[in-house]
């Protein structure tokens, strides 16, 4: 009787072993998103948007070192950051919305079927490529816009609903960043 | 009256037992062998150099944005110095500041709701389901519209600042907030009135999607009260290139 319990006991070890050994399978083939289960396509995709950030990033600290030095030469020369700063609130100014922009871009028609998740989605791939500045229908985009949908199907941008059903969101400079 | 079953007997039944859960294991960790060779086979001849590369490029990366929060600093630092020696620079000096507020430039701290997004981590989830029980780019961008909605004043995605130029972008399975790496578990720090946040959060009109694959699939999805968030400044390039104050 002892070896035959025995036997059990190994037999119940060894399904247990079996089933965590299929566990480990399916939860490292589902559910692990690490690079390694990229193709080499999309790591290829990856890598070209992580160049062009950090190409970004390179043209931006350069300016920015420019800024430094000039605002060290007009504070010993005595003149003040005066004309510095004008420039810096400027440029903030564009890049949160504040101030009306022109500038080349691209504008998008939508006719038909459109969702507040779809324009939510469509300003994002315009984010995405790199737009400076985006209005749906007159009505700038600004860094706390938000997309909802309203009881008569319609969509409101920031809480306030458009008339007409055909959506036009407007961009101001539109550059893929796989196109280069 | 009964005879014992013969040694030999016996002894042949002990195998028999042991015979089914032997195969079955066996064939389990062939199957196991078989799936990671298979993998690392590919991974190795064609992904490794790639992998190698973009972890690279995302070190350059985490080294550039520090360099430009210096920079920043610095000039930061130098026009304030500057500016506390006339009444106009003063006045302009606060005008940056608040816009560098505005923009997302400046860190914040503060009390709100912390979002957690994760794929589910049940094993129960048939093959078809997989798709739906893991995070998508577009429950990041419905989760800060959402947050936005609830009047947030500072949202942050796994440390990297929302603003307005923030995009979130898909590839494979991999997503990118600001141009940076990111895998799940996502962590949406949002500042603002928690009641309102909160309400945002839990109307039934909002995240539908997220909330029926949290109930069917699993998903992660947890909204919580938090205080004192803090959310880091913007670190990423501002870009402005084309658009001219008109």
């Amino acid at each position: 009787m002892r070896t035959n319990r025995g036997a059990i006991w190994v037999s119940v070890i060894a399904l247990f072993l079996g089933f965590a050994a299929v566990t480990q399978v399916r939860s490292q083939d589902v559910f692990s998103r690490s690079l390694n289960l990229e193709t080499p396509a999309s790591l290829t995709t990856l890598i070209a948007n992580l160049s062009e950030t950090n190409n970004e990033l390179r043209n931006e600290i350069f300016d920015v070192r420019r800024d430094v030095a000039d605002a060290q030469d007009s504070v010993s020369s005595g003149k003040g950051t005066l004309t510095e700063a004008e420039r810096q609130v400027a440029q903030l100014r564009v890049f949160s919305a504040q101030s009306a922009v022109a500038g080349p871009g691209i504008a998008v028609r939508i006719d038909g079927a459109f969702d507040e998740r779809a324009l939510s989605d469509l300003v994002n791939e315009l984010r995405n490529a790199g737009a400076e500045a985006i209005a749906v229908n007159e009505m700038r985009v600004g860094p706390k816009s938000y997309f909802t949908g309203t009881a008569d199907h319609s969509i409101a941008v920031d809480g306030r609903r458009f008339a007409d059903r055909g959506w036009s969101a407007r961009s101001v400079r539109l550059m893929s960043f796989m196109s280069r | 009256m009964n005879t014992p079953p013969a040694p030999q007997k016996r002894r042949l039944s002990h195998s028999l037992v042991l015979l089914v859960p032997a195969v079955l294991f066996g064939l389990l960790v062939t199957l196991q062998w078989r799936t990671q060779a298979e993998r690392s086979e590919l991974s190795v001849r064609y992904n490794a150099p790639l992998i190698d590369a973009a972890n690279a490029l995302q070190n350059e990366q985490n080294d550039l944005k520090a360099q430009l929060a210096q920079l920043r600093a610095r000039l930061d630092e130098i026009q304030r110095n500057a500016s506390s020696q006339s009444g106009a620079a003063k006045e302009l000096q606060t005008r940056l500041d608040q816009l560098k507020t505005s923009a997302g430039l400046t860190a914040e701290s503060g009390d709100g709701v912390i979002v957690q997004l994760d794929d589910a981590r049940s094993v129960s989830v048939s093959v078809r389901d997989v798709d739906k029980s893991i995070c998508h780019a577009t429950d990041l961008t419905d989760i800060i519209n959402t947050a936005w909605k609830g009047g947030a004043q500072a949202i942050a995605v796994n440390d990297e600042r929302v603003v307005n130029s923030s995009s979130v972008y898909c590839v494979g399975s991999t997503i990118m907030v600001n141009g940076t790496l990111m895998s799940p578990p996502f962590n949406i720090a949002a500042i603002g009135p928690q009641n309102s946040l909160l309400g945002s959060f839990d109307d039934p009109n909002q995240l539908q999607d997220i909330k029926q694959r949290r109930d069917v699939q699993g998903l992660g999805f947890r909204v919580s009260r938090a205080s004192a968030i803090h959310v880091p400044a913007y670190s990423g390039a501002l870009n402005v290139r084309f658009a001219e104050p008109h």
